[in-house]
């Protein structure tokens, strides 16, 4: 009888905690479309090419101190949707042959995201930045450095990019990978390339 | 004994608990608990303000929890029980830092969610929140994330003046400083532990031991035993 009732205490409490994690789930879930750290992104993105100062990421963004209703709609008078099929590929507004894609990929330990530019026009890649990512801090990680994301600006990318096995030629899409970290690199530019045939579709 | 003997002693077990967390007990530099995260999310001090946030909030509210259930829960489903209890708190914080702080989550990455598996929590619960009254309980898991969080912050500050040359984004190092990009990598997150403990032990000398009850007399016959090592 006390072996039942101690089965029947964890049970109740497991039945507790799983309401409450499943009540934070739906609570606590990010709103459906793009995510703000690509608002974010995409914005400082078109402030840089204007020539207005690129303002610093996390440090007072739109997407920390303007909230979000504000980010979604300087986005939107920023962007615009390419397809309504696909609702994360935007054309700027100002600069028509900038197409931008949130892409996602999957890397060592999980899911990463991306925002590509693409300039039609010249045909090379505008940025590259890993906007979320979970990969082994100091090694996989490092994809989200600047030093790794800045390589792939300019790059001719209409055909696609490839990861340098060894000294990465710029002028023929490749980019230099990450000693310790090729499974994370590999997985950005397989993003990369995925978000191209998106562009290209 | 009476009334205010009982509730002065209480208070005086509280602090004594709070201080061991810090000191005595010290769940990094004398029960080498927490070691996996202690090097992981070392890299910027940021990173580890919020991991020292999050085991923080965890190990109180379990703590609490478990103090409050500890003469309901059955001796034999304790430790489920007990991973229900931290789990809880730790997804939703998970949730709540992906929402608001998506950045820093991604940086991070799985850390978080293996708060649950951290050695400092659980053994804080198991040796003495399952024991001892909701207070009690509340100053043992403050005093050992305290503890946890400082130590986490140093070494931070530690790699992060070393591999950079600044901290938080301040320029504290001289200008013909050259970054030591190697305390930036796991193998400096070792080193600057390394030094970080080997400072501690040698300020505290060799005169203060832990005793096999850790600090919280009472134990189960079958507690573990502390400051044998162990990780998660």
């Amino acid at each position: 009888m006390k072996a039942l009732r101690d089965i029947g205490f964890v049970l109740v409490l497991a039945a507790v905690c799983t309401v409450v994690m499943s009540g934070g789930d739906i609570l606590l879930r990010p709103p459906p479309g793009v995510s703000p750290e690509f608002m974010t992104r995409a914005l400082e993105l078109v402030a840089g090419h204007s020539g207005s100062p690129t303002p610093v990421m996390g440090a007072g963004t739109a997407s920390g101190a303007e909230g979000p209703g504000r980010l979604a709609a300087a986005f939107q008078a920023e962007f615009v949707p390419v397809r309504a099929a696909d609702e994360g590929l935007f054309r700027s507004r100002r600069r028509p042959d900038l197409m931008l894609c949130e892409q996602d990929g999957t890397a060592m330990w999980g899911k990463i995201r991306l925002l590509v530019a693409f300039d039609r026009g010249t045909g090379l890649l505008a940025d590259v930045s890993v906007i979320a990512q979970g990969e082994t801090p100091g090694l996989g990680s490092r994809i989200a450095d600047p030093e790794f994301e800045r390589p792939f600006a300019g790059l001719p990318a209409a055909t696609g990019i490839r990861l340098a096995t060894g000294t990465a030629r710029a002028d023929q899409g490749e980019v230099p990978a990450i000693t310790g970290a090729t499974i994370s690199c590999a997985a950005v530019v397989q993003a990369v390339n995925a978000a191209m045939k998106r562009i290209n579709r | 004994m009476n009334g205010n003997e009982t509730a002065a002693l209480r208070r005086s077990e509280a602090w004594k608990l709070f201080r061991a967390g810090l000191g005595d007990h010290h769940p990094i530099f004398v029960s080498v608990l927490g070691i996996c995260s202690t090097l992981a999310v070392t890299s910027a001090v940021r990173y580890a303000a919020v991991m020292a946030g999050i085991v923080t909030v965890t190990l109180l509210i379990s703590a609490l929890v478990v103090s409050l259930l500890r003469r309901r829960i059955p001796a034999t489903y304790r430790i489920v029980t007990s991973l229900l209890l931290i789990a809880t708190p730790v997804i939703l914080l998970e949730k709540l830092l992906r929402l608001h702080a998506p950045a820093i989550a991604g940086e991070l990455g799985p850390y978080v969610g293996l708060v649950i598996t951290n050695c400092i929590i659980l053994g804080r619960i198991e040796a003495c929140a399952s024991l001892r009254p909701p207070v009690e309980a509340l100053a043992d898991a403050l005093g050992a994330s305290l503890g946890y969080g400082t130590v986490l912050v140093a070494i931070a500050a530690t790699r992060e003046l070393l591999g950079t040359g600044r901290v938080m984004g301040y320029d504290l190092a001289p200008a013909w400083y050259p970054a030591c990009a190697f305390f930036q990598r796991p193998a400096g997150a070792f080193l600057a532990l390394a030094l970080t403990l080997a400072l501690f032990r040698y300020l505290r000398g060799s005169e203060t031991r832990p005793g096999p009850a850790g600090c919280c007399g009472p134990s189960r016959p079958d507690a573990p035993t502390p400051g044998t090592g162990g990780d998660a």
